[in-house]
């Protein structure tokens, strides 16, 4: 079976909030969010069916996703 | 955490699944040299990539491996008869040399050429490091061996230990490679644990990763016990694609180094060759290293090189210790890797995660394995295959360093850290 990629990726996001999130704290802030543009937010919301099933919020690295209006804009944290 | 697609995309890798197109254009072992030790001797089934293949030496000591089945009416050529430079099928005779030619029909007439318009699958092989490798790409395709230095050690400072894990490939190399879970799921049973804790106690270390020409490494900084005002205690871990991890040393220089490589058997099922190689010439005692590593065969392994310990049986965890203070009411560290593994399932569905920061190794793994992926598709050369690599100087490390050094001049043997 090929499976294709067709939305953006998931493990390319997870380590690039990363950075964010690790350089944020090392400037000795604590972000709560990211947000994330239209396509990734829904990317990762399709894998958080369970989260909210929960009533959980929808996290990655521990900052709750918030979707952003731009669909151009770069993932930022606060 | 991956999408649905990213995961199938990367743990898929039979028939035609793209990852297994991917995996078979590098360098991977498939069986031990000693399972195939005697020319013309007993030969093995192995499974690859979810293909069903037999290994033989053959009369002049040459290493096949070849399609398992006969192409006349499929019986096993595993219980096929090795001699006279060839493998030949118990059933009607057919035969067959390490090149997959067929060499003898003796059912058929002469004079038709029909054994010479039959040919099986066969890939080329090399031995070292007490491993036959294979690869099972194009062959126009085919990369330089990756020739590690532990393959050049003499027999007598290398021990191998084979080992069958019910997971898919990519959780049991994301085990290899997640630093963090050693202090809770090894604590007490690690061969270097004692020596490491007198140096830090310190349990969020911080971590990054660099990408590399082979794949990536990443480092765990901690503050030491001792003159944490001017040095850090860094342990470098590397990776190498597509499923090559080494592990940082042991500080003592005794004790043998460690590399693990995970093959995969199928979808499925995952065979560890886990390889410890002597840092000064000490030998190692292979009989030795199975009885402390819980890996006997006959013992605790089964025909095949499976683990009795597994699911049904809670992979024998004894709760009486664990209730006495042992953390995990498992024997050695091994089994304890393979129990969390195999309890995940067998093909872990990493929409569920939840990863953390700590995750940085899984994380970047991941990204170059799909970075892999991505230049396969466009035709460019795979991560490791763009340049000349000096695979034999790849090596881990551990040591403390003064506190302004980069982490980076840590195991950076084959060097991977230029100080500008």
């Amino acid at each position: 079976m090929h499976a294709e990629l067709e939305s953006p990726s998931v493990a390319a996001l997870l380590d690039d909030v990363r950075a964010l999130v690790v350089g944020a704290r090392a400037r000795g802030e604590s972000p709560r969010y990211v947000v994330l543009p239209p396509a990734a937010y829904d990317a990762v919301a399709a894998c958080r069916a369970t989260d909210r099933r929960l009533g959980l919020p929808m996290i990655v690295l521990g900052m709750e996703i918030v979707r952003a209006d731009d669909p151009a804009a770069p993932p930022r944290l606060f | 955490m991956l999408s649905r697609e990213e995961n199938e995309l990367l743990t898929r890798v039979c028939g035609d699944a793209t990852m297994g197109q991917v995996l078979r254009r590098y360098w991977f072992p498939a069986l031990l040299a000693g399972e195939v030790a005697e020319p013309d001797g007993t030969p093995v089934a192995v499974r690859l990539l979810g293909e069903d293949l037999v290994a033989f030496r053959d009369t002049q000591g040459r290493v096949g491996l070849i399609d398992e089945r006969c192409p006349h009416r499929l019986a096993s050529l595993a219980i096929g008869r090795n001699e006279d430079c060839g493998l030949t099928c118990i059933y009607h005779g057919w035969k067959f040399d390490v090149t997959g030619a067929c060499v003898e029909m003796p059912t058929e007439p002469e004079g038709y050429g029909f054994k010479n318009r039959i040919r099986i699958t066969a890939y080329p092989t090399h031995e070292a490091g007490g491993m036959i490798w294979t690869y099972m790409g194009p062959p126009e395709q085919q990369p330089p061996f990756p020739a590690y230095g532990w393959t050049a050690l003499p027999r007598e400072q290398r021990g191998i230990v084979k080992i069958g894990i019910r997971a898919n490939y990519l959780q049991t190399v994301e085990g290899a490679i997640d630093s963090a879970h050693s202090w809770f799921l090894h604590r007490g049973s690690s061969r270097d644990w004692q020596k490491r804790f007198e140096i830090s106690q310190d349990h969020s270390p911080k971590l990054e990763a660099e990408d590399t020409a082979y794949g990536f490494r990443y480092a765990a900084i901690r503050k030491p016990i001792e003159n944490a005002d001017t040095t850090k205690y860094v342990r470098v871990t590397l990776f190498a694609l597509p499923s090559t991890a080494f592990i940082p040393p042991p500080l003592n220089p005794d004790l043998p180094a460690h590399t693990q490589i995970f093959v995969p058997v199928d979808d499925e099922t995952t065979m560890l060759f886990d390889v410890f190689h002597s840092q000064n010439g000490t030998p190692v005692d292979e009989a030795q290293l199975r009885r402390s590593l819980h890996a006997e065969p006959g013992v605790d392994l089964d025909e095949n090189g499976f683990r009795f310990a597994r699911r049904e049986n809670r992979w024998n965890q004894d709760r009486a210790a664990m209730r006495a203070g042992d953390w995990t009411g498992i024997a050695g560290f091994q089994n304890q890797d393979i129990a969390a593994q195999e309890s995940m399932g067998r093909v872990v569905d990493r929409t569920r995660e939840h990863l953390g920061t700590s995750d940085v190794a899984v994380i970047r793994m991941r990204r170059r394995m799909l970075e892999t992926v991505r230049r396969f598709r466009g035709g460019e050369p795979l991560v490791g295959q763009d340049a000349p690599i000096p695979f034999e100087r790849l090596a881990s490390e551990q040591r403390l360093i003064p506190i302004g050094e980069p982490w980076q001049t840590v195991g950076a043997h084959a060097g991977e850290f230029a100080a500008t």
